[in-house]
């Protein structure tokens, strides 16, 4: 009698090595679109909570976001990020315009809920779940501390330049270099960080 | 440095602040004016750092989408999706002679056909059914094919069910098999099988059938190009005269002629016989 033990153990197929989630969108599959609900509506959800005035706001930014995410769904491209980048991405894209065209309405919130930036610990700790995001915390410790403060006001809480200067103390001017060099700064060692661990990949280390 | 923009350029700085969205409307205006295919790039570049940083900061558990926001947004992407949705049907067969041979022969078959059934019994009472949507409109040509071969055929068919192989997968595939052998036709029924993306990995039908030189005969390649339930027509290389068991392997583009049975997800042992 054939042992199947003896047969070989071949990788198990998943869902998550056969294709991206918005690549199946892109080719206008029901499916994808409520599977990219489920993976990503808590996401969009929170972030448009986060940077927007009211409930009732934040419902329209999140229906907005998704209508822009099943437009773009074609252009995403897993070798230049990861899926959960690329929509926080557009939802962060989505808001900031919606921000912009309401730029005399007062940012506070009626979400009272605690929105402070971690503790370098917590960062460190939520990143270990995507690595694109472990990398930007691990590079943001490598900012200035000013600019890092900064960097984390105007992205997380999209403070103005206005209200960054006035809960920092610093002049409006040296808030608007910091922000803008910070972010750049930020990809630059990200970038180097990202080619750092390629190459030590192809040499057969860890990253 | 990013792409060509050079690093000192004050286009770096509009750029990364278009990303913060901290621009004045000078600044907007004179990024607007200013913008080419390369600049996008950088800004999009821009982006993605600011969203991995902000993916990085948040803290906690993320909020779940309110039930009625999720419904609303699902009512609404029918009329912001392409024109002219992937179909489900499977794609056509892939023409691939050639014998499953080695490892699996003779009384080894059938052996593996009984090992086959007691798997089937153990791994039953884990398998839930899964609700899924009905299938596409395309797809009902090949659903009413197939019940058409449910309710009009003469002779009995041959019905089996799909339980784990040899290598399961994460998620339970439930579906069935029904074949014809007056009609030397047949339907695979899966719910749940992955999508593939055939320029890695194919599945490949094998029908065991031990009047057949002690060979499984190449039932074909297929692709599954969407979730939920699908149908795939059966397309047997040779005469099926008796059918034991139905198996499907994972193998690469095209199909082999001789599997290695490194990834066999499932297999349907027919658990009664029709003339």
């Amino acid at each position: 009698m054939m042992n199947l033990d003896a047969l070989s153990l071949g990788p198990k197929v998943t869902t998550a090595e056969l294709e991206p989630i918005l690549n199946r969108v892109a080719r206008g599959e029901r499916d994808a679109v409520e599977h990219c609900l489920t993976e990503y509506g808590g996401l969009v959800w929170s972030l448009a909570r986060r940077l927007s005035p009211t409930a009732v706001d934040a419902e329209d930014a999140v229906q907005e976001i998704f209508v822009e995410l099943w437009k773009h769904a074609k252009r995403f491209d897993p070798a230049v990020a990861k899926e959960v980048t690329f929509v926080a991405m557009i939802a962060r894209r989505r808001l900031i315009d919606r921000q912009r065209r309401r730029s005399n309405l007062p940012k506070t919130t009626e979400f009272d809920e605690a929105n402070e930036p971690l503790s370098r610990e917590n960062v460190q700790q939520q990143a270990e779940i995507n690595d694109e995001a472990a990398r930007a915390a691990a590079c943001l410790t490598r900012l200035k501390p000013d600019e890092r403060r900064v960097l984390e006001l105007s992205v997380y809480e999209g403070q103005t330049h206005a209200e960054i200067a006035k809960s920092t103390g610093l002049p409006v001017g040296t808030v608007k270099t910091h922000a803008r060099r910070g972010l750049i700064r930020l990809r630059e060692l990200m970038q180097s960080r990202g080619v750092s661990a390629e190459a030590s990949l192809a040499k057969g280390g860890g990253s | 440095m990013s792409q060509n923009i050079p690093p000192h350029d004050p286009l770096q700085e509009l750029l990364a602040g278009a990303a913060l969205g901290d621009l004045s409307p000078d600044e907007l205006r004179e990024l607007q004016t200013s913008a080419t295919p390369l600049s996008q790039s950088v800004r999009e570049a821009y982006e993605l750092t600011a969203a991995a940083l902000d993916l990085a900061l948040t803290s906690g558990e993320q909020d779940e989408l309110p039930s009625e926001l999720r419904q609303k947004i699902l009512a609404a992407a029918p009329g912001h999706l392409p024109a002219n949705p992937v179909v489900t049907q499977a794609a056509p067969f892939t023409e691939v002679s050639g014998k499953f041979t080695g490892l699996l022969g003779g009384r080894e078959l059938l052996a593996w056909v009984a090992v086959a059934a007691s798997l089937l019994l153990a791994a039953f009472a884990y398998w839930q059914p899964i609700d899924r949507p009905g299938p596409s409109i395309v797809e009902k040509t090949l659903v009413a094919q197939r019940a058409e071969l449910l309710d009009e055929s003469a002779t009995p068919l041959i019905q089996a069910t799909w339980a784990a192989g040899k290598h399961p997968l994460e998620q339970p595939v439930t579906g069935d098999v029904v074949w014809s052998n007056e009609r030397q036709e047949g339907y695979m029924r899966f719910v749940g099988l992955p999508v593939n993306n055939p320029q890695r990995q194919q599945y490949q039908l094998w029908i065991i059938d031990p009047t057949r030189d002690d060979v499984p005969i190449d039932g074909g390649v297929f692709d599954i190009t969407t979730e939920g339930e699908v149908i795939v027509p059966i397309r047997a290389k040779l005469k099926v005269s008796d059918p034991q068991a139905f198996a499907i392997t994972v193998e690469q583009p095209g199909g082999v002629v001789v599997s290695e049975q490194t990834n066999l997800p499932l297999l349907a042992p027919v658990a009664s016989q029709g003339a």
